[in-house]
């Protein structure tokens, strides 16, 4: 075994319990579909920032990971809830880096709900997962009759930028979408044996270096679909791989890339395109995204 | 209460009766996105073919559905319709794409008649009355879950026969696609015993909060099927 690769991993044993709740509400006096911040808490690692919205009307919370990276043993929970009639976008403020661990798994929950004629973008940066890392992630979103959302998530294998790859370790990342307390979709990507061969497989992930889900629950999933599909087409190459599919009444989309920048910036451009057709606002990303 | 009964001769019977390819599912109007990997290239030969299915069986909609079928399974033979709603619920929501879900449902749909048809079971149809009720319609490894656990027929052998009928689906769709030789075919189901028997292990093995898919060439493939010109799948 080599020696402690970062020094974040000198906190293992001092696993962190980060905690974050916001909730947001309708503002009457803003007009319809508006919203403000109404509830925070917040316990290190995790803290929020409200710069000015990037959407008139639309509150906009940033995540902070004040660690700057998460270990095996870190727990982190997420919890947004927008009210009836509100809306908001929260995103967060860097990519989150998860170290390798030695065997134990860094956990993260997040639960998004959003309450009747609400709106709700959950626009995360992307997460790299370091060679021999092991995160357990899940998703759980809860929507009202007639709540909308955009959502979406981008994992990278290792760290790129230094030509490390994701060799080993385990990622288990899971979504549960639910309406009116109904499942109606539910998901898990798991990459943990024949870690190597499976992302090099022309079958599982065809060599990428990263890959990203975007859902999207719409008032009519039906033209949003096909939007994102006729973009996925137009956007995507050999070596971007875009596909998109309507399950119900919900739009995923998936992304694989062998660059993780040209994939994220594929992520951010049909963003923009949903944010738009699905949510009524401006085509473009908050500033923290363009660069 | 898994593996420890011997199979039955009615069981075998009903086994390879129900997952046969002439069995009225329509299994052969599927290729769960394989007719767009060939139209791309990406499968093209007898090697290529076998990684893809192996991809699927391993980590993509075999094991899975292997793990939904276990859980209904169980359900079914402790009587316990609240799980059993739960996990046929979950099987509907547990789709990567609009028609692989199609392919599920469909193949379910047809299954549940068949079986009605031919093996009449009490058990079997108030579970499937409750789940109607419930606005559930089964999945395909839903309604052989189901039928097998009322039929008392062993669940490993039950997993390995499922996971063998879409082993042998999808090599018959690259036969016909790619195209390849008979030999050739039979050579490619022989080289997926292994991944069959393992995905069947693992769905025993496992719990279903622990599985996950990674064979997402695959679901693309499916996705990018949906808009492919011409076509003689249904997925």
């Amino acid at each position: 075994m080599s020696v402690v690769t970062s020094p974040s991993e000198a906190r293992n044993a001092a696993a962190a319990r980060g905690r974050l709740r916001l909730s947001f509400i309708r503002d009457a006096q803003a007009g319809f579909g508006a919203g403000r911040l109404d509830g925070l808490d917040q316990r290190a690692p995790l803290r929020a920032l409200f710069p000015q919205p990037h959407d008139p009307g639309v509150p906009m919370a940033v995540i902070v990971t004040t660690s700057g990276g998460l270990v095996g043993g870190d727990a982190l929970e997420v919890d947004v809830s927008v009210s009836a009639g509100a809306s908001a976008l929260v995103t967060t403020q860097a990519a989150e880096k998860v170290y390798r661990s030695r065997g134990a798994t860094c956990d993260i929950r997040v639960d998004l709900d959003v309450g009747a004629e609400g709106w709700l973008e959950w626009l995360p940066n992307e997460t790299i997962v370091f060679d021999r890392a092991r995160l357990r992630r899940k998703t759980s979103v809860s929507l009202a009759t007639s709540a909308r959302l955009l959502a979406g998530e981008i994992l990278v294998f290792g760290r790129r930028a230094h030509g490390e790859q994701f060799t080993a370790g385990a990622i288990h990342d899971a979504w549960e979408i639910r309406r009116d307390g109904r499942l109606i979709w539910t998901d898990a990507f798991r990459l943990a044996d024949d870690v190597g061969a499976v992302r090099a497989s022309p079958a599982g992930l065809d060599g990428a270096a990263a890959a990203a889900t975007i859902v999207c629950a719409p008032a009519d999933a039906r033209p949003v679909t096909a939007s994102a599909r006729a973009h996925a087409q137009r956007a995507a190459s050999a070596d971007l791989r875009i596909g998109a599919t309507q399950i119900g009444a919900t739009l995923l989309v998936r992304l694989l890339g062998r660059d993780a920048r040209t994939l994220r910036a594929a992520f951010a451009e049909l963003w923009a395109l949903l944010r738009h057709e699905a949510g009524g606002l401006a085509p473009c990303l908050p500033r923290l995204w363009s660069i | 209460m898994t593996s420890a009964e011997p199979l039955a001769p009615a069981g075998l019977y009903r086994l390879t009766a129900w997952l046969s390819p002439g069995f009225p599912v329509g299994g052969y109007t599927y290729s769960h996105g394989l007719e767009y990997a060939v139209e791309a290239g990406l499968v093209h030969d007898g090697p290529s073919l076998q990684v893809w299915v192996e991809a699927i069986l391993r980590h993509g909609a075999g094991i899975i559905d292997a793990g939904l079928l276990r859980a209904t399974w169980q359900a079914a033979r402790s009587g316990d319709d609240s799980a059993l709603a739960d996990v046929a619920l979950r099987a509907c929501a547990w789709r990567a794409t609009a028609e692989t879900a199609a392919e599920s449902l469909d193949q379910g749909r047809a299954f549940v008649i068949a079986l009605a048809a031919g093996w009449p079971d009490p058990c079997r149809e108030a579970a499937l009355a409750q789940l109607a009720a419930a606005g559930i319609a089964p999945a395909y490894c839903v309604a052989v879950g189901l039928a097998a656990g009322c039929a008392r027929i062993p669940l490993d052998a039950t997993l390995r026969c499922y996971l063998q009928a879409f082993a042998s689906s999808l090599v018959s769709a690259g036969v016909r696609l790619v195209p390849l030789g008979q030999s050739e075919g039979v050579r490619l189901t022989a080289s997926l015993e292994t991944a069959v028997v393992a995905t069947a292990s693992l769905a025993q093995s496992a719990a279903l909060d622990d599985l996950g898919t990674s064979a997402w060439m695959t679901e693309w493939a499916s996705m990018r099927h949906e808009d492919q010109y011409t076509r003689l799948f249904r997925s």
